[in-house]
């Protein structure tokens, strides 16, 4: 019979169990989010490499894409895998992509029309190991399929993300990753936007915080308001430019009686 | 095998004497094979199949008596048109063992093989290739090997008539010692001829070469001799060898209607392992097939199959075209299954990367900078030609971007099998206009605008929105429309929802205009 102190360590090492104040022990190298903040937040400092990610958030527009933006931008950059939009609620556009910084040869868009074989385009397309990241919008998931997805997700080493309303946040779900997204009202103060990030489950952890994340961008910056120079009426003009104004109407005038 | 006949050209002849039989009877399940089949022509018995022989059928027996010794009996009126195409595929399908192949109607192949021997490892090598390949594409031959094309044909007839299929006549030596034994009956000569030899006492190649070849010329003519000087190789006998037009047909018949498309799968087969040696003989890709079901009382039905780019991997086409078969639901009956490939692409010389095979490997790092699509790995463009067989070909598109500044018109959808085609990609780079970095540009884009409320002058969308950002004026395309004289520039502004945070990118026409909402900061 050992001592405590002894068979603890012991069963931490053979044993799939850990401790909850160590975050960053054992876990593979995510994908850089890009912000400071959330790889502070997240095991592995960075989104997970396989297994699949929720963003759960009520609105559309708070910057729910832009998040995760930087981490599409150098994925995109891995040879020959394709980055699949399942089903995305509006067009991706081509100009704000390569923006971003992503290569849009590797951009495939799929609209399933039907559940099931989106379902299906999603779970080939994790498995397959030939896509670095797979985004889909599904309408109704259950546990059971993400359950599937997940698994689908570490055999292909993608990253897989569903973006989901925030209703879901009371369901059980196997997914690796959860964020709850919040908007945050824009302040005219400030000229970069923010998202409000309250990680839900994480690997090794427990839900965290909310915490605000500022985007790199100036989106928020206010265009100042030059209404008051605008003059509304015109000074005369100078005597040479008069003239000008002059030949051009005579000029017409014989135009017209030709 | 003498060393010195190593360069010299040999010939193969390979004779089909089942040709008419087969024509119809390989599209069989090895099961339904004991069903007794015969072949007619003018109401007579002309072949038959082993079960049918088993009942009691013979060769020239009339249609009457076929059918009063078995009724369970399947007859096809012989099809010359068909056995010539076949034998056409035949001929290309032999065209990976040799480029020589020249066809003889109605039921002969002659291949030079003088030059595969040694691509092939040995004469003993390339003949058991040629047969098994025979065998498994549902026909049967009668091989012999000589070293001019007429006396392996002698020799060939003369092993079908003596059904000594499983002694193929392997002279590569001398001609006239081994075909000497050979009776005339079975020389490339006219009927008169063959019957004036044989009332002369002449029944074999030996006594007839014993004759001076001037009073053979004198009594049988100048085309007789000039045969039996190209026999013996005396003379050149250049052959019309076959062109290799890229075109491929073929086709299956079944014995009875299939109704269910799960038992199509043998024949797919089938007829892929044919456009599989197609291909390879030809070093040739493919990028889209169509097979055509059909049946004598209803419309064909056509199932086509688009690659992503030019391949030739005949497993995933089977799991394409399984998969493409599983949507075909209005399809009663089919008799007939066909497989046409009309476009064909060279090969790619281009050799891969070494580690390409291996797949995608999580621990290596990715190799940045050249972004050659031609290097997309196979793996990736197996899954596109999945999702877009499964889903159809709208379905699947990927997007490039467009030299232009109007929001609608600077992005380009790319059909599937142009995604991989690197002229159609435009970089910003590339592009004449760049894209200013303070310009931002919303994620996703409402395809067409959707219109907004308009309250106290301000957009509003489950509440008003504020103006942060603009106006940017875009000018819409006078150029495109100029005898209409409405106002085509739209002023855009980043708007925000202040209670939700999120942000829009809207825009109105002129000064009082609609609010439109275009696009989303997601």
């Amino acid at each position: 019979m050992s001592r405590p102190s002894e068979s603890l360590p012991l069963l931490l090492k053979k044993t799939g169990l850990w401790r909850a104040s160590h975050l960053d022990c054992e876990f593979n190298q995510g994908t850089a989010t890009g912000y400071d903040i959330l790889d502070q937040h997240l095991p592995g400092a960075g989104w997970p490499t396989a297994g699949i990610t929720e963003l759960l958030f009520d609105q559309a527009g708070i910057g729910e894409l832009r998040l995760l933006a930087p981490a599409l931008a150098s994925l995109s950059q891995q040879q020959g895998r394709w980055q699949l939009w399942v089903s995305p609620p509006h067009l991706p556009y081509a100009p704000a992509l390569a923006q971003a910084g992503i290569d849009l040869g590797a951009v495939l868009i799929v609209r399933p029309t039907t559940v099931n074989d989106s379902l299906w385009v999603m779970e080939q397309a994790l498995g397959s190991q030939s896509c670095s990241a797979v985004l889909a919008w599904p309408q109704n998931i259950h546990d059971k399929h993400i359950r599937r997805l997940q698994v689908a997700s570490k055999a292909g080493h993608c990253l897989g993300v569903l973006f989901r309303h925030s209703q879901a946040a009371h369901q059980s779900s196997p997914a690796e990753l959860r964020l709850q997204l919040t908007g945050q009202r824009a302040t005219p103060l400030k000229e970069r936007s923010s998202i409000g990030i309250q990680v839900l489950k994480r690997r090794g952890g427990w839900s965290s915080e909310p915490f605000t994340l500022d985007f790199h961008d100036q989106l928020n910056q206010v265009t100042p308001d030059f209404s008051e120079m605008i003059v509304r009426n015109p000074p005369p003009l100078e005597p040479e430019l008069a003239f000008i104004e002059q030949s051009r109407h005579l000029y017409a005038d014989e135009r017209q009686q030709q | 095998m003498n060393a010195s006949n190593n360069n010299s050209t040999l010939w193969l002849c390979l004779h089909f004497p089942h040709l008419p039989l087969q024509v119809f009877t390989r599209g069989l399940n090895p099961a339904d094979a004991i069903k007794p089949v015969v072949i007619l022509e003018r109401r007579r018995v002309i072949a038959l199949n082993q079960a049918a022989f088993d009942t009691g059928i013979r060769h020239n027996n009339n249609m009457d008596t076929a059918y009063s010794i078995s009724h369970e009996v399947i007859s096809f009126d012989k099809d010359s048109d068909k056995e010539l195409t076949t034998l056409t595929n035949l001929a290309q399908w032999a065209y990976q063992f040799s480029p020589a192949v020249t066809i003889r109607a109605p039921d002969v192949l002659l291949i030079d093989i003088g030059g595969s021997l040694k691509l092939f490892n040995g004469l003993k090598a390339l003949m058991a290739s040629i047969e098994s390949g025979i065998n498994d594409l549902g026909y049967t031959s009668i091989s012999a090997i000589n070293t001019t094309p007429m006396a392996a044909l002698l020799s060939a007839r003369n092993n079908a008539a003596t059904n000594s299929d499983h002694q193929t006549a392997d002279n590569t030596g001398a001609v006239l010692p081994s075909i000497e034994m050979t009776p005339v009956a079975y020389l490339q000569a006219d009927k008169a001829i063959i019957t004036a030899l044989q009332q002369m006492g002449i029944d074999t190649v030996r006594d007839l070469f014993k004759l001076p070849m001037s009073s053979i010329n004198r009594r049988f003519g100048i085309y007789f001799t000039d045969y039996l000087q190209r026999l013996i190789g005396t003379q050149p006998d250049p052959q019309k060898t076959i062109d290799q037009a890229p075109h491929f047909f073929s086709d299956i018949t079944f014995m009875a209607d299939v109704t269910n498309t799960n038992a199509l799968i043998f024949p797919i087969k089938r007829l892929l392992d044919e456009l599989n040696a197609f291909l390879t003989a030809r070093q040739l890709h493919i990028n889209q097939l169509s097979w055509k079901l059909s049946h004598r009382h209803h419309p064909p039905k056509h199932i086509s199959i688009y690659l992503a780019s030019p391949e030739h991997n005949i497993k995933a086409l089977l799991q394409l075209t399984q998969l493409k078969l599983e949507q075909v639901k209005d399809v009663q009956e089919i008799d007939t299954l066909s497989l046409t490939v009309n476009t064909f692409f060279p090969a790619d010389t281009v050799s891969g990367d070494l580690f390409q095979s291996a797949g995608y490997q999580p621990h290596l790092d990715p190799i940045k900078g050249s972004s050659k699509r031609r290097q997309r790995q196979a793996s990736a463009n197996a899954l596109l030609n999945l999702l877009s067989t499964r889903l159809g070909p709208d379905a699947c598109f990927g997007l490039s971007m467009a030299d232009d500044h109007r929001p609608e018109k600077s992005w380009l959808r790319l059909k599937p099998n142009q995604i991989n085609d690197d002229t159609q990609h435009k970089t910003v780079e590339s592009l004449p206009m760049q894209l200013a970095q303070d310009n931002h540009r919303p994620l996703f884009l409402l395809t067409p605008p959707r219109a907004l409320q308009r309250v106290n002058d301000a957009p509003y969308l489950n509440g008003t929105l504020e103006l942060l950002q603009g106006p940017e004026r875009i000018d819409f395309g006078w150029w495109d429309r100029p005898t209409s004289g409405e106002v085509i520039t739209r002023d855009y502004y980043v708007a925000a929802h202040t209670e939700r945070g999120a942000l829009y990118w809207v825009f109105h026409y002129g000064e009082h205009g609609k609010w439109y909402l275009h696009g989303i900061f997601s």
